[in-house]
């Protein structure tokens, strides 16, 4: 190992010009590394997460990317649909049927983080990040990018089969429900049907009825939750997919597996 | 004709011409004002106001001319810097004067990056002074206020000063002092006083080390650049630029090709390059403005103007420096006839500088005792045997040579 002592001229200073030399023709002569930003741009890379679109002919308003969001900087905000796009959504016949309006998803762009969760969980692939990122703005309410203003029209989007991400679906617990059928018009993706239960029930004229409950098809089930937030008796629950049986009807002890 | 006689043929035009009309004029309209020792319309006409008119006129045109080459020595630095780092470096030209027109005529800017903002980057240095002068001078609160305003001053003064001593060529010369270069040297020492001033004045631990390490450098290394420089005088017999450099063209050994001073005088060469870098504080003996230790060296507490004082100063020093070593060992405006000697001075002194640029961005910047054990332990030695060299080659072999017939060597 050399010491300091033993450093010749040629390592002093010979070996040194030698490297600023030929780094500056090469610089000079050719092409340098720097580019001239606003006229020409770097590619991103292919997996770059920039600015986020959404393809609304696909979207179905779950709210799953809304769910998912760490920096909750993703809202769902209901807009006024066109007959146009009401026609071109996919799984969108149902929506009119529905009392609330569509939602799409808005973002505040000052708190995203680009994690791109909501890419990642979106069961129809309708949320995508783009290679934009040139997203600066002279105020804070300008970085408030409002549903309509992230609307991407494709020519013909891929529908895919849908897939549920996030590994949960409902369970019914069949003895609190009054069979109101609120979840089956706010499920996205008409995945449940009012069937009659096996319950019966004691109305408060003293007759005994076979109510309709709930009957989920989990294999177009998303595990948005929706239909579990809307259920005004609490007798939906989430849970992990292996726990729960084929059938949508709740089995004896259940829960206790899990 | 030579840049003086040419300065007092136009001090005697615009006297004639321009001025003692201007001030007979004056004296018609305001007799009572008038100085009745003598009117500076009669001045102008005597031999004396003529002189120091043309002492005027060329000390501005060397300042303007050391100012040119002061902004073209920084733009060559910034962009040599650049491509060594893989950058294009500035690239405000005049071009984009063009979207200041369309903005002054009302017209919205036709934002052309390519065709406006591509240049080669000259005016970048005029953007940053106008910068540097509309900023603030913060003087800190507890500092020395006059010393503090003192220490600029010194240093930029004395700097300047250098533009004006040393000739292009032996016609287009400020000033013709016979003793030119060792008044050069004086105005070269000058600054180390303005170096403490300023250090000391600032009240901060990092000026105060970084003025310290500057008078010890340049106190130590103006020994062995003082005697390197003996040999040449010693060969020329004479402290003039003009006379040194008519003795490196004369001297010839084979084929008639002239042998400049750097060949005889290798030695000499070496210790006075090195000992001129340390003079002009550039790296690798930029010690008393290290980034890396001392936050700016001595002129942290400096904004504004000062701080561009500063900056100014040590590239002026770095073109006189580069100046003086091609006076006294490459030869200075010797060359073949075509190009105009003015352009082969320069040529030599940015040659010299673009090394010196080069240098900076290869090497490391070297330690405090190793500075002073390179000044002391080898440059003054090597100095003093350059210095044996010439003595035996100019007094004792000619001296022998004459008694026992040896062939002419030297």
């Amino acid at each position: 190992m050399k010491s300091e002592r033993d450093l010749g001229i040629m390592d002093i200073i010979v070996n040194p010009m030698k490297v600023t030399l030929k780094q500056f023709f090469k610089s000079t002569f050719g092409k340098p590394t720097t580019v001239m930003y606003p006229l020409e741009k770097r590619a991103p890379p292919p997996t770059y997460r920039g600015m986020n679109a959404v393809i609304w002919d696909l979207c179905i308003g779950c709210g799953i990317c809304g769910e998912v969001c760490p920096n909750k900087c993703l809202k769902m905000k209901p807009v006024d649909l066109s007959d146009e796009e009401q026609d071109k959504a996919w799984y969108g016949s149902h929506l009119a049927k529905r009392k609330s309006k569509a939602e799409r998803p808005a973002i505040n762009f000052g708190h995203c983080m680009f994690c791109g969760f909501c890419e990642d969980y979106c069961p129809t692939g309708a949320m995508t990040m783009t290679d934009f990122y040139e997203l600066a703005d002279t105020t804070r309410e300008g970085l408030i990018y409002p549903a309509r203003s992230m609307k991407v029209d494709l020519e013909d989007a891929p529908q895919l089969p849908l897939t549920n991400y996030m590994m949960e679906s409902p369970v019914l617990d069949a003895d609190p429900c009054i069979g109101c059928s609120k979840c089956v018009d706010n499920c996205p993706t008409n995945c449940i049907i009012m069937d009659l239960g096996p319950q019966n029930k004691k109305m408060k004229s003293g007759k005994v009825r076979n109510v309709e409950n709930p009957y989920f098809d989990y294999t177009i089930c998303i595990g948005c939750s929706t239909c579990v937030k809307v259920c005004p008796a609490d007798c939906l629950h989430m849970e992990p997919i292996s726990n729960s049986s084929s059938s949508g009807l709740s089995e004896e002890g259940a829960s206790n597996e899990a | 004709m030579s840049l003086f006689s040419f300065c007092k043929w136009m001090a005697e035009w615009t006297a004639q011409k321009m001025l003692i009309p201007i001030f007979e004029f004056q004296e018609g309209l305001f007799p009572p004002f008038t100085n009745p020792a003598g009117s500076i319309a009669d001045w102008l006409g005597t031999d004396g106001g003529i002189t120091t008119l043309a002492w005027l006129y060329a000390v501005n045109i060397a300042f303007a001319v050391g100012m040119t080459n002061l902004i073209l020595v920084i733009h060559l630095e910034r962009k040599i810097a650049a491509r060594i780092q893989d950058r294009r470096g500035p690239m405000l030209s005049f071009r984009s004067f063009r979207e200041l027109g369309e903005d002054l005529a009302g017209s919205a800017p036709s934002w052309k990056f390519k065709e406006n903002y591509a240049g080669i980057g000259i005016l970048q240095n005029l953007a940053d002074g106008i910068k540097a002068i509309a900023k603030e001078l913060i003087v800190p609160a507890k500092a020395d206020k006059f010393l503090f305003t003192m220490g600029p001053i010194i240093f930029i003064s004395s700097s300047v000063f250098l533009l004006v001593l040393f000739p292009l060529s032996d016609r287009f010369a400020a000033s013709s002092a016979p003793a030119g270069l060792m008044v050069i040297m004086a105005a070269f020492s000058i600054a180390p006083i303005g170096v403490l001033t300023s250090g000391w004045a600032s009240n901060n631990k990092y000026s105060m080390i970084g003025g310290m390490r500057s008078a010890a450098q340049l106190m130590s290394y103006e020994i062995p650049l003082l005697l390197s420089m003996a040999g040449v005088f010693l060969m020329a017999g004479s402290y003039d630029p003009v006379v040194i450099v008519e003795q490196q063209q004369a001297s010839s050994w084979f084929f008639g090709i002239p042998i400049w001073n750097f060949i005889p005088q290798f030695i000499g060469f070496i210790v006075f390059m090195i000992c001129i870098l340390a003079e002009v504080e550039r790296v690798p003996f930029d010690l008393p403005e290290a980034e890396a230790e001392l936050v700016e060296g001595w002129t942290t507490e400096y904004s504004g103007i000062r701080y561009m004082f500063f900056l100014m100063a040590e590239y002026i020093r770095g073109f006189a420096g580069a100046a003086v070593a091609t006076i006294l060992f490459l030869g200075g405006w010797a060359g073949p006839w075509p190009i105009p000697p003015e352009i082969w001075f320069l040529t030599k002194v940015y040659l010299i500088i673009i090394f010196w640029i080069f240098i900076r961005w290869s090497v490391p910047r070297i330690r405090t005792d190793q500075i002073l054990e390179l000044g002391w332990k080898k440059l003054l030695p090597l100095s003093l045997i350059n210095l044996l060299i010439v003595i035996f080659m100019v007094e004792i072999y000619p001296y022998f040579s004459e008694i026992v017939s040896l062939p002419e060597v030297f």
